[in-house]
């Protein structure tokens, strides 16, 4: 009886519909904050940099433009075709992955090595991998379910292709990817059903190797934690400098902001104010209540797919569950990463806030993302009304 | 074998949401438990207190001609925690500092690199964009007419305060007031808003001076040419406008640059106008012949026997060049006659003489309040013998300034009445009622006189062609330890043009000219003349048609 009102009232979130609203609607508003912001915060630099006030809006709106064909493309592309093709996915990430670290046609950028300029557009390897990851453990574990399910075997194999991933990660560096990949396949492992015990104890190793880093490196550590005391006078004007620009940002936002356009910090105070900073903007300009309100968008886009992912287990479409779970913690977990750099939680790392931030890939691969998704939902959607006909 | 996890995903979520939740408490703590630390630090970072520097006031002459301007310079400073050690190399080509002093300043939040640039120049640093490399806007003295004028407006120092002149005397009027304001500024230090004006600005108050720069250039080149020529150790030139006391002229030399701070010591900054006292001699005879004519016991008709006469305390016989005879007054001004003048002085006694010379002015102040200005020395006339009496008649035994001497003079030109030196243009502030020192007919009388000295007596040299002068030489023997000495002299002239309306008053005083002239007919007149030649058509005063 308690089960049927459940799977009914399950069942009365997924109408009839080719598009879900509770996750387009967050996305859209996600994607315009993000080109507001993006505007606001780059329009004095760009005045002085690139002699037009409008370089980065512009830019942005075209990306954009881009980051909804690719919407297109990956709500139309049939999903057993992206299943059975993920392993090219990942062959040409790993292909681009090596690439950029060959010199002359990676670019260097505050030291480190992520981008391929391809003239028109600058790619992040590290971005296609997170979607080439996600595909292809998808299909991995729906392949080797029950391996996976029970024996450590099935666990160690999807941890020898990370492996690969994260050395290739640590030499550009971009710790921020790495942590991100690694918590979608550790995630999606755990979702798909690995044995919590192993699981936990995979963990635990994780845990006490930092620790073992952390003993024996104290030095590196020390440094790795300055971002703790941005304020101290040895950091005040080198290693902690954006970050306190950035806190002080937050600070002036109080409760409600000081106002769209009237930000201090984007004047030259802050660094990468439209990029990974854009957040501190945000929070300078619209206050706590604008935060409030940002992280509710994000909630709202995370929790809808996870949940469309758990329909989808629910129904058997287990590739589309593991895709939507991987995509979910893909996109909290860098929203996570990049909200505790701005805020100090974290070290800095070259992260963007999906949606929000200046970055062509970033908008791309975001946008593609949702686009899966809702090829997900629009399967998940298909295969319950054809139950329901049977 | 289709088991779904159901507690693996909720586990997942709450730690996805626990995660979110430590970003929110962060977030709350940043934007309201502890925003006051925040905004703290943001407002030291780009809250700043901007001075609002104002010009001192000019100094123009009477024609509004700049006598001392100040022009707006900038300098270069720099916060060296923020200069990068890559850009010492070219800091120190551009700011001419050595890059072994940029490093020791190393940890300075504030050094001045370079002082006093023009704009143009300091846009040329600025527009490198070095960080933690910024301008301030100051302002530098000026003073266009350099070493002509240069006792009398004085200089500022590096504070722009008045040092020395009138940019010492009147500073508190020529001085703004500072103004400073918070504003906020961007990174680049642009400002964006104005927050709070913390101390309004006054603007430094211009000053016009009555001189006419024409005339003081005028009055300064003669007066180098001669003490040049003359190998004279100073001297100095006074030029009044008889009708309102107004100086015109206030040469001095030597003289300096005061744009050269390198030149502005020793000797040369002393106005020596208004600060050198100096025994006067045979010019104060005039002064003498006021007083006899003003006691009514003489008058033009009087004739008096100059031959030679002891003078009781004096160790030698008091005797002129040669013996004149039985010679009027006029005569004993023309051929400068001690003998003459000590009988008149005897006749007149001490009461009245001391009156006379103070009515003109001499041993008082001149009004004008000039730093280090000096009174001269008109000593006590209770305490008078013969022979001070004597002395005083024909010069000696009291000191005067040039000033007081134009002073006095200008009384005999103006009929007698006596006006406030004027320095200030536009001053409402009489520092004395007009008095009355001479009657109009005795200051005839004595013009008259005067006019016969350039005439036919011992200012021939003075004379101006197409003019009528008047006026009298002075040649007085210096003191030192040892008592009067034979070759060092003061040369001097006062005198006046047109004698029939008087214009202006020249005083001329050389000290110490060295050769065979030395006298004041010889050496000071010939100066008179020159300036006065070409003054006289500057002030458009009409030549008489040659008879």
């Amino acid at each position: 009886m308690t089960q049927l009102t459940l799977d009914q009232s399950t069942r009365s979130y997924f109408d009839n519909r080719y598009f879900d609203f509770w996750l387009l609607v967050p996305v859209i508003a996600l994607c315009l904050i993000g080109f507001t912001m993006v505007t606001s915060a780059s329009m004095d630099f760009a005045s002085i940099n690139n002699n037009n006030p409008y370089h980065h809006m512009q830019r942005h709106g075209i990306y954009l433009v881009l980051g909804c064909m690719s919407f297109l493309l990956f709500y139309l592309l049939p999903l057993s075709f992206i299943q059975k093709f993920s392993w090219l996915a990942l062959l040409l990430s790993f292909a681009l992955l090596i690439a950029v670290l060959i010199p002359g046609i990676g670019m260097k950028v505050n030291g480190s090595i992520r981008w391929i300029n391809l003239g028109f557009f600058t790619l992040q390897p590290s971005e296609t991998m997170k979607v080439a990851m996600v595909l292809y453990l998808s299909s991995y574990l729906v392949r080797r379910q029950i391996e996976v399910r029970s024996k450590w075997s099935g666990f160690v194999k999807p941890m020898v292709v990370l492996g690969f991933v994260v050395v290739l990660l640590l030499a550009e560096p971009d710790f921020g990817a790495f942590v991100v990949i690694l918590s979608a396949v550790l995630g999606m492992m755990f979702l798909a059903g690995v044995r919590a015990g192993q699981f936990f104890l995979v963990m635990l190793g994780c845990v006490i190797a930092v620790a073992i880093m952390a003993v024996s490196q104290e030095y590196r550590m020390l440094r790795l934690l300055s971002y703790l005391e941005p304020f101290s006078p040895e950091n005040v004007y080198g290693s902690g400098y954006q970050l306190t620009q950035a806190l002080i940002a937050f600070g002036r936002g109080e409760w409600f902001g000081v106002g769209l356009g009237n930000s201090i910090q984007k004047l030259f105070y802050l660094p990468e104010a439209h990029t990974d900073f854009v957040l501190s903007i945000f929070a300078e300009e619209f206050g706590l209540v604008g935060i409030v309100i940002l992280f509710g968008l994000f909630c709202l886009v995370v929790g809808r797919i996870m949940f469309i992912g758990k329909r989808a287990e629910e129904l058997s479409l287990y590739y589309q569950a593991y895709c939507a779970y991987g995509i979910g913690i893909v996109l909290a977990v860098q929203a996570i990463i990049n909200i505790g750099v701005n805020t100090g939680v974290l070290p800095t790392k070259g992260l963007t806030l999906p949606f929000v931030s200046y970055g062509g890939t970033s908008i791309l691969i975001c946008l593609g993302l949702i686009g899966l998704v809702s090829n997900i939902y629009q399967s998940v959607q298909d295969t319950q009304n054809n139950q329901e006909v049977i | 074998m289709n088991k779904i996890y159901v507690w693996r995903f909720y586990f997942v979520l709450v730690v996805l949401a626990l995660l979110l939740s430590v970003m929110f408490a962060r977030a709350l703590d940043l934007q309201v438990i502890n925003k006051e630390f925040y905004i703290e630090q943001g407002l030291q970072r780009f809250q700043r207190v901007e001075e609002l520097k104002v010009a001192r006031g000019n100094i123009v002459d009477r024609n509004g001609d700049p006598l001392a301007v100040s022009t707006p310079v900038v300098s270069i400073y720099a916060d060296m925690r923020k200069v990068k050690e890559k850009d010492y190399i070219i800091l120190s080509k551009m700011t001419k500092n050595t890059i072994s002093y940029l490093k020791e300043k190393k940890l300075k939040h504030e050094i001045r690199l370079v002082k006093h640039l023009s704009p143009e120049q300091a846009e040329i640093i600025l527009s490198l964009n070095l960080s933690g490399v910024y301008s301030k806007n100051e302002f530098k003295r000026f003073y266009p007419a350099g070493e002509v004028i240069a006792q009398l407006i004085g200089f500022t120092n590096i504070e722009d305060h008045g040092q020395s002149g009138l940019e010492l005397e009147y500073e508190n009027y020529l001085t703004g007031i500072d103004g400073a304001k918070r504003v906020l500024k961007t990174r680049k230090g642009a400002a964006i808003r104005d927050v709070q004006m913390i101390k309004e600005s006054k603007e430094g108050q211009d000053i016009q001076l009555t001189i006419d720069l024409q005339l003081q250039y005028l009055a300064y080149k003669e007066l180098k040419k001669a003490v040049t020529k003359l190998h004279a150790t100073s001297g100095s030139v006074v030029i009044l406008n008889i009708e309102n006391n107004e100086i015109l002229a206030m040469a001095n030399m030597p003289s300096f640059n005061p744009n050269d701070g390198a030149q502005r010591k020793g000797y040369a900054l002393r106005n020596r106008s208004l600060i050198n006292q100096y025994e006067p001699g045979s010019v104060m005879k005039a002064f003498t012949l006021a007083a006899a004519l003003e006691s009514g016991k003489f008058d033009d008709q009087s004739i008096i026997d100059v031959k030679p006469m002891r003078v009781k305390g004096r160790s030698t016989i008091l005797e002129d060049l040669r013996y004149y005879g039985k010679i009027s007054l006029s005569t004993i001004l023309e051929k400068s006659s001690n003998v003459g003048v000590t009988k008149i002085a005897l006749e007149l006694g001490d009461q009245i003489m001391w009156n006379q010379f103070y009515k003109f002015g001499f041993g008082q102040s001149s009004g004008l309040s000039f730093p280090g200005e000096v009174t001269g020395y008109l000593p006590n006339h209770e305490k008078w013998q013969e022979v001070q009496l004597s002395s005083l008649s024909f010069g000696y035994g009291i000191t005067v300034t040039p000033m007081q001497l134009a002073q006095a003079t200008a009384v005999i030109a103006n009929d007698g009445i006596k006006l406030p030196l004027k320095l200030l243009k536009n001053s409402q502030i009489m520092t004395a009622a007009p008095q009355s020192v001479m009657s109009k007919y005795n200051a005839d009388t004595l013009k008259n006189m005067m006019f016969q000295v350039v005439a036919r007596g011992t200012g021939k040299k003075a004379a101006v062609e197409n003019y009528t002068v008047a006026g009298k030489t002075g040649t007085a023997r210096k003191v030192s330890k040892k008592g009067y000495i034979d070759d060092q002299h003061v040369a001097s002239f006062i005198g006046f043009a047109p004698v029939e309306e008087p214009k202006i008053v020249i005083v001329v005083v050389i000290d110490s000219p060295q050769g065979k002239s030395y006298g004041g007919g010889a050496v000071a007149a010939p100066v008179f003349s020159n300036i006065m030649q070409q003054a006289l058509p500057l002030l458009n005063v009409i030549p008489k048609e040659k008879i």
